[in-house]
């Protein structure tokens, strides 16, 4: 048996405990029906009783001895089940006991005719009392009420025992029903269940009812949804591989050509690329880590207060060597009051950071780059500027896509930079401008607004 | 023998550089689709190594363009994907043989040797004539069984000449096969080498057509 929380279960027991309660009513008001009747009945027959004995007196003298014939006369052995165990007394018209069967009850002589319920012996009777014509006499007939209840039981238990004996059929075909109706869901969980991990394909609505179909349609949302995100995954997983290749295609041919060369300086420029080759994987490396770590993030865990220009000029510090190499100037001219924003620094720190690197790498040498803060009332806007190339129209849209490279890119980047800055300025609330200044050059803007 | 080298990844690059070098290849590198396309459409190569992922235009692109137009240059494709597609795409865009990074740069460079093998049209790991054998993979050159010592240039000439056995090649031709992009070419380096090479290996190896250039072997 399932948990309780099973449909099947719950409607089993639902639509057999409604029959069984349906069942118990009907026999309880069948019961009460058969009592009232049979009370009518057998007070009919308590009145037919009195006046046999009423007639069976017009021949009995009231005489003294002629008492033992009457009760003979009445109370025969030969009793038929349905003939209740009358009792009687005779009263004369003095307010004398004449005559009355073994058990009956002695009451005294009613001075109402009727019926009259009363006790006897620790339990009840129903009484009759009734004068004779000319009222010589009262005759009292009364009858246990227990036999009137066994009478009314009798026939409540014949009507309603059938049914109780249908009951469990009737559980049987409850059963039946409630397993047909269920069986599509059940055919639906079998095919699902009987599924490889790799089959997100949308679950076939065809054969299932009507009710079930919101949530076989939100199955199926859901499953598109993660088909598109486990396939991103994939997609996100075999590039970053792929990307490793090369760094590591280069350490080996140099590693290789380190050891075919037998001159010296060959060698150790064979060296020297090896370790620029193990950089840029490391690089690689680190990028895809962080990538990984903003990922799941739904928002900033520890969000500070904190002055923006102090962070940009970190970074331009520590970048400043890489920019000489390249013999380029690298200017940020902060402006003169705190730039206060809501985020996670660090986080910020890294998406400056490759936004200025991006910059320095594909601005030529002896180039600009050029950083900025521009504040409104409304909004704080961080800008980056290089006098690099630019990007192509066609590429500028995806240039924060992993893995893009731009079609007058050279290789060199990790291919995660901007997509990773992309991420920290959602994660932030801010947002990512990418654009070619007209007098040519890549703009890149962080901007909260 | 001369080779084209196109890869965007600047260690790789110089890697394959240096390993081609070493084995005696005149070697011209490029580093973008738009200046491969250029080069293999102004000179002609003993083989071409084309990385598949390049800036600006694709290597496919690259390989589908000089198929096109009939240019039968060996092509060795290099490729980052392993995704059995990539490769096919690639052989049926016309690539003759293709490695998977990382690879090992012995191996590039056997495969070199067997593309330039195939391109002469044998099979045969040696190129012979007479009683002069060359090992391109050993790079030993044996005259009667003997060693015989050549430099690099004399080598790649006497390679060039023999894996074109039977035609007559140019002047042009042959410094083309013998100087890379930016080596210096002096006016009369051909025959001092095709001079160097009588001398060790018999007057009778090369000849001379005149007005026409160098032949191994007849002439038909």
């Amino acid at each position: 048996m399932k948990s309780s929380k099973s449909l099947r279960n719950r409607l089993l027991f639902s639509l057999m405990g409604a029959v069984f309660l349906l069942w118990l009513v009907f026999g309880v008001v069948t019961y009460q029906v058969a009592r009232i009747e049979a009370g009518e009945m057998l007070d009919g027959q308590l009145a037919q009783t009195a006046h046999l004995i009423i007639a069976q007196m017009q021949q009995v003298q009231m005489e003294p001895g002629s008492q033992q014939q009457l009760v003979r006369l009445i109370n025969r052995n030969d009793v038929h089940p349905y003939e209740q165990s009358l009792e009687f007394q005779v009263w004369d018209a003095y307010g004398k006991l004449w005559a009355h069967s073994d058990n009956a009850p002695i009451v005294p002589i009613a001075h109402h005719e009727g019926y009259a319920d009363i006790r006897h012996a620790g339990q009840p009777w129903r009484m009759l009392a009734m004068w004779s014509p000319e009222h010589r006499f009262q005759v009292q007939v009364a009858e246990p009420v227990k036999d009137r209840e066994v009478l009314a039981f009798g026939v409540a238990t014949h009507s309603v025992l059938p049914m109780f004996l249908a009951l469990p059929f009737m559980a049987g075909l409850i059963y039946l029903a409630v397993k047909q109706s269920m069986r599509p869901l059940d055919d639906v969980a079998l095919s699902v269940a009987a599924r490889s991990k790799n089959n997100l394909d949308p679950i076939a609505t065809g054969v299932v009812p009507r009710e079930a179909r919101p949530l076989i349609d939100a199955l199926n949302g859901l499953l598109e949804r993660l088909a598109s995100a486990l396939e991103f995954e994939r997609r996100f997983t075999s590039d970053a591989a792929h990307e490793l290749r090369t760094p590591l295609a280069a350490i080996k041919v140099q590693a290789q050509v380190c050891q075919m060369s037998t001159d010296e300086a060959m060698r150790s420029h064979a060296l020297t690329q090896v370790t620029c080759s193990v950089d840029r994987a490391s690089r690689l490396v680190e990028q895809l880590l962080r990538l990984a770590r903003l990922d799941p993030l739904s928002g900033i865990l520890d969000a500070a207060l904190f002055d923006l220009r102090p962070l940009v000029q970190d970074v331009i510090n520590e970048l400043h060597p890489a920019a000489q190499e390249k013999n380029q100037s690298l200017e940020f001219a902060p402006p003169p009051s705190p730039v206060q924003l809501h985020g996670d620094p660090e986080m910020l720190r890294v998406a400056v950071r490759n936004l200025l690197e991006n910059a320095i790498r594909y601005t030529p040498a002896g180039g600009h780059v050029s950083a900025g803060i521009q504040r409104s009332d409304l909004s704080v806007r961080f800008w980056v500027r290089d006098t690099g190339q630019g990007a192509l129209a066609e590429d500028l849209p995806h240039l924060t896509e992993r893995f893009y490279r731009g079609r007058n890119v050279a290789a060199g980047g990790s291919g995660l930079g901007l997509p990773i800055v992309k991420r920290v300025a959602e994660l932030n609330d801010a947002r990512l401008h990418l654009s070619n200044m007209p007098g040519g050059g890549l703009e890149a803007v962080l901007e909260w607004a | 023998m001369r080779v084209f080298l196109v890869e965007d990844d600047p260690q790789l690059g110089d890697g394959l550089y240096a390993g081609l070098k070493i084995a005696g290849y005149a070697v011209d590198w490029v580093l973008d689709g738009e200046h491969a396309r250029q080069a293999l459409q102004d000179q002609s190569y003993g083989v071409c190594i084309l990385d598949l992922g390049l800036p600006r235009l694709d290597g496919l692109s690259i390989l589908k363009e000089l198929r096109a137009r009939e240019d039968h240059t060996p092509v060795l494709i290099l490729t980052a994907r392993d995704a059995s597609s990539d490769r096919v795409s690639g052989l049926d865009a016309g690539a003759d043989d293709y490695l998977v990074k990382p690879f090992d740069l012995p191996e590039l460079l056997a495969r070199v040797r067997a593309l330039v093998r195939r391109a002469g049209g044998s099979a045969a790991p040696v190129l012979a004539q007479g009683s002069i054998v060359l090992d391109p993979t050993s790079r030993r050159v044996t005259r009667d069984g003997a060693p015989v010592a050549l430099s690099a240039r004399e080598y790649a000439l006497l390679h060039d000449l023999l894996a074109n056995r039977g035609s007559i090649r140019t002047k042009t031709e042959l410094e083309g096969g013998l100087y890379a992009w930016g080596d210096e070419v002096g006016s009369n380096t051909v025959e001092v080498y095709v001079h160097h090479l009588r001398k060790k290996l018999g007057a009778n190896l090369i000849r001379t057509i005149r007005g026409q250039g160098y032949v191994i072997g007849d002439d038909e």
